[in-house]
């Protein structure tokens, strides 16, 4: 037995390594997946089990009353969810435009201006002017307060994305194409929208992704700009009923009466996680699909954030 | 070859045009959301007093200050506070970070069934992309006092349970444990695809030399990847004087029992525009941090110059 | 009204690197104009300036009678077929050929004539559908040709269209594009064609005319013929003809008024007529007499030959034999004489006894011998 535990082939660790490494890597993504079962396993737990016994991974009963109640007042959370895949939706398309064309504008040797706009794009990832300056233009000049701009504004351009996108552009081999395209007569945004933006999808799907999972998981914004309940994202809401879950009931329901009855009976701690569970569900489903263009994303572009 | 004086071509407006079209947009939101707040910037040598006339009307009137407001920033027990937690956080999460994400690259690589460690990997990238807030949310479950699984599994050893958000102490464990969580699998995918590219042979030759694997982890895969890491933490490094808002804001759940241990400059500036209502301090504990950070990058670029001239930023 | 006219042509690059010294080139309309040289010699970019892809420094372009220095790529009427073909790979075949109809807004009718008569002449037609990852580089090149057709321009350009297509394919490229030039000449319609390469075979089998160019300047323009029987001097001789042409240093001796040149030891007369246009040369190369000179002996290997024969009047002397390349209807004999290195062209026959090591004669037809002074390189004996 022993013997069959050290050989190993050319190249490979023994098979006494292989099962160690796997154990090791078991548990570390057990580790990484088993909070988020942990949470879903208390969504669904009985407020009882809950009083008695606490959090368990196995509750001695089972309840689905707290999905039941994000049903009868879930206006709140539908409201959240709404707002959030407009905000993701609007704001990555927007977010993907407007960084092609910097990039791909940069990215052209005959621009020329092409320096003077790169430096421009970069030196706001050297120095900043702080949350405070930034937080009075938002609100006093921009309007951003109790506004989807807001939401959307701050997140539309990253400069990381644009330098990552100007390096796409200049490293497949579009130049040729270009010319052809000048002598067949284009002009320079036509040129960019029927030849290069096709021929670059993979790159800009890549920065679409990162786009769209920063402005689905965004709070910050939230934070700072909305107070109206009707413009809450789910991540703020998720923020607002950490201590208050009135937040959510008070926000649907329009009678205070019907307001306390659901209160006294509201399975606070399952429902607090059944709406964690609403609000990741999404990121859960989709992440099977894309993390694999995550990680070519990562490697591929050499991307470092 | 010649070395007659170039003479720039005619400017091709059409063409240019197109192209100025093209960076206006983002060209006017730099503007208005990173140009105009680094002028903002001037609100921390200024005696902000909110006057009638608004916000912008505020600004004029208010007196300039000097560097007092630094002064009162620096002289504060809390910035020293705030930036000695910043910095060793963010010294403890490169160290830590950097090897758990080398270690788990390695051992990915080597392991003898891809098809499970891919899955492997699928799965320790996960926490990537859980929002800060929903974090905070997973580890309640586990350290809320009354019904925490922790707390439960202490009991059934006769340990009294702990006000974790409360105590101060356990804080520099849990907030490196949760940031090891979020981000090492996302940094050991960098590192695996490095590791992915090394030449075959060298592991092949190294075999006929008889190297053992432990050998061959050492004298080629860490060489090889010496330029990445370094480049890696150096950024972070560059970077030191930022913290993740996120991480030490929604994670302890802005308990204020725990912000000898928990509070940072980004978390205490944010504190102080939306609470406390110095403008001028709090804009200057901003500023503070984007000029060292400023030169801390500076210096580290050139540092990565000497090394690597390709992978320097500029 | 296809005619090309480029003067004092200069290429400046933003590090001062000058890559066009001021040329002047009269390309007639519906002429095969053939740019070669060696890499590095600009011929691209001259191409490229004609076509407005890169920015003139100094000097003047016109085509047709108009200066185009300041017009878009797209009002110069022309057309151009890349070296790596540059088709749109998202387009359709019928697509890539159609978009610049398309752009110029050419009713749709016309559009689908157009292709369609082009696709018939490259014999694309089956393509029409397909994608350009789904073809061949050969079928790729001709849909770049018939995309240039369409067009129905006053001068195409070329930039080395055949240097990815392997060596059979290149052959059959090369005769369709020279067909294609007489089929539209047949037309009526202009084909002023200017195509460069650095393949001196495509150059010498496709081109009414040849500009060779080497580090921005224009050594010769002739025709074919002309350049190889009368190369103006040493580097057009030596880059035009292959086994390029045999150089050695030599002394050039006038005794009784009648020239001689001596190379490796021996002695060889050259022929009255030759003798005469090489002191009529001299003159222009700033030497007014001489007793023996210093010059550079250039002779085709074609013009060595194995045996003795009216035309080479026995001038010959004794090598051995290097090397035999045997390539079947004739063989390249390479031989040393004291030292240096020659090669010549014998016939199969002739050559099927020669072995490495053998001592045997060469004869020089010194008729068909080049004189290139040493310093200017010019040649002496035209």
């Amino acid at each position: 037995m022993f013997n069959y535990l050290k050989k190993r082939k050319i190249l490979e660790i023994s098979k006494g390594s292989n099962i160690i490494l796997n154990l090791i890597m078991l548990i570390l993504s057990l580790l990484c997946i088993y909070p988020m079962i942990f949470v879903f396993m208390i969504s669904i737990s009985s407020g009882n089990s809950i009083a008695t016994e606490g959090y368990r991974l196995i509750p001695s009963e089972f309840s689905l009353s707290a999905y039941g109640y994000m049903f009868k007042i879930g206006q709140q959370i539908l409201q959240s969810y709404g707002i959030t895949i407009i905000v993701t939706v609007v704001g990555t398309v927007f977010s993907v435009l407007i960084t092609a064309l910097f990039a791909y504008a940069i990215s052209r040797d005959d621009f020329r201006f092409r320096k003077l706009f790169t430096f421009i794009i970069m030196l706001p990832l050297l120095f900043s002017g702080g949350l405070v300056p930034f937080y009075m233009i938002s609100t006093q000049l921009l309007h951003f307060r109790n506004s989807l701009l807001g939401l959307i504004m701050p997140l539309a351009l990253n400069s990381f994305f644009v330098l990552i996108l100007r390096t796409y552009f200049k490293a497949s081999n579009i130049k040729p194409l270009i010319e052809a395209a000048k002598i067949d007569g284009a002009g320079e945004f036509r040129i960019f929208f029927q030849i290069v933006v096709p021929l670059s999808l993979p790159g800009l799907a890549t920065i679409a992704l990162f786009t769209a999972l920063a402005y689905w998981g965004d709070w910050y914004n939230a934070l700072l700009f909305i107070d109206e309940p009707s413009l809450t994202p789910i991540q703020a809401m998720l923020m607002n009923i950490q201590t208050n879950l009135q937040f959510i009931v008070q926000n649907s329901s329009s009678m205070s009466a019907q307001a306390f009855e659901i209160l006294k009976n509201m399975p606070t701690d399952s429902a607090r996680m059944a709406v964690v569970v609403l609000a990741t569900v999404p990121i859960i489903f989709a992440y099977p699909f894309f993390q694999r263009y995550f990680i070519q994303g990562l490697t591929v572009g050499g991307v470092k954030d | 070859m010649s070395s007659k004086a170039y003479k720039k071509p005619p400017f091709r407006f059409n063409k240019n045009f197109a192209f100025l079209l093209m960076v206006l947009p983002g060209f006017i939101w730099l503007v208005l959301l990173k140009y105009l707040p680094m002028c903002g910037a001037v609100l921390a040598f200024k005696n902000f007093h909110f006057s009638r006339g608004g916000f912008f009307q505020s600004l004029w009137d208010s007196s300039w200050c000097g560097f007092q407001n630094f002064y009162f920033l620096f002289n504060s027990h809390t910035a020293w506070v705030i930036t000695r937690n910043t910095i060793l956080y963010n010294l403890v999460f490169i160290i830590t970070g950097t090897i758990l994400s080398l270690a788990i690259a390695v051992g990915l690589s080597e392991i003898l069934n891809k098809r499970l460690a891919k899955l492997y990997q699928t799965c320790m990238f996960f926490p990537y992309f859980l929002s800060w807030v929903v974090v905070g949310y997973l580890l309640f479950g586990f350290i809320s006092f009354d019904k925490g699984s922790i707390n439960s599994i202490l009991a059934l050893f006769h340990i009294p349970p702990v006000q974790w958000y409360d105590d101060s102490a356990y804080w520099p464990y849990i907030l490196t444990f949760i940031n090891l969580w979020k981000n090492a699998g996302y940094t050991s995918v960098i590192y695996l695809a490095a590791i992915i590219g090394i030449d075959k042979q060298y592991y092949e030759a190294a075999e006929i030399d008889g190297a053992s694997k432990w050998q061959q982890v050492r004298f080629i895969t860490m060489p090889h990847l010496k330029g990445l890491i370094t480049v890696l933490t150096l950024l972070a490094v560059g970077r030191i004087f930022a913290a993740d808002f996120g991480l030490f804001y929604q994670v302890p759940l802005n308990s204020g029992a725990l912000y000898p241990v928990t509070d940072v400059i980004d978390t205490y500036v944010f504190r102080g525009l939306m609470y406390t209502g110095d403008i001028g301090m709090t804009t200057a504990a901003g500023l503070y941090q984007s000029v060292v950070g400023l030169v801390l990058i500076l210096v580290v670029n050139n540092v990565i110059k000497k090394y690597d001239k390709d992978s320097a930023m500029f | 009204m296809s005619e090309i006219i480029i003067s004092k042509l200069e290429k400046v690059y933003p590090n001062g690197f000058k890559a066009v010294h001021g040329i002047d080139l009269k390309i007639e309309d519906g002429e095969f104009m053939v740019f070669v040289g060696p890499s590095g010699c600009a011929k691209s970019t001259v191409l490229r300036m004609i076509a407005g892809l890169e920015e003139i420094s100094g000097g003047t372009i016109s085509i047709g009678g108009r200066v185009v220095n300041d017009l878009d790529p797209k009002d110069r009427k022309i057309a151009m077929v890349f070296q790596n073909y540059a088709l749109y790979p998202h387009m359709t075949v019928y697509d890539n050929m159609a978009f610049g109809l398309k752009l110029a807004k050419v009713p749709k009718k016309e559009i689908d004539q157009r292709v369609r008569e082009a696709a018939v002449k490259l014999e694309i037609e089956p393509l029409l559908d397909r994608k350009p990852k789904d073809m061949s580089g050969g079928q790729r090149q001709r849909v770049a040709v018939g995309r240039a057709i369409v067009r129905k321009p006053a001068v195409f350009l070329f930039d080395e269209p055949l240097s990815n297509l392997d060596a059979k394919l290149r052959v059959s490229m090369r005769a369709r594009l020279v067909k294609l030039h007489r089929e539209l000449q047949k037309e009526g319609q202009t084909a002023t064609m200017v195509y460069v390469t650095h393949d001196q075979v495509e150059a010498m089998t496709m081109g009414d005319r040849i500009t060779v160019l080497k580090e921005g300047i224009i050594l010769q323009v002739d025709t074919p013929l002309n350049l190889y029987n009368f190369p103006a001097n040493k580097f057009v001789a030596g880059f035009i003809g292959s086994p390029s042409m045999n150089f050695q240093d030599a002394v050039l001796e006038q005794t009784d008024g009648k020239f001689s040149v001596t190379l490796c030891g021996c002695k060889f007369s050259i022929p009255e007529e030759k003798a005469a246009k090489i002191k009529k040369n001299f003159q222009t190369v700033g030497k007014e007499t001489f007793v023996s000179a210093n010059i550079c002996f250039g002779i085709r290997p074609d013009n060595i030959e194995e045996k003795p024969s009216e035309a080479n009047k026995n001038e010959s002397f004794e090598g051995e034999i290097t090397l035999v390349e045997k390539m079947g209807n004739e063989s390249y004999c390479y031989f040393k004489v004291n030292g240096q290195d020659f090669v010549s062209r014998i016939n199969a026959e002739a050559s099927a006894h020669l072995q490495i090591g053998d001592k045997q004669k060469f004869y020089f037809r010194m008729d068909k011998c080049h004189i290139f002074d040493a310093e200017s390189e010019k040649n002496l004996s035209l």
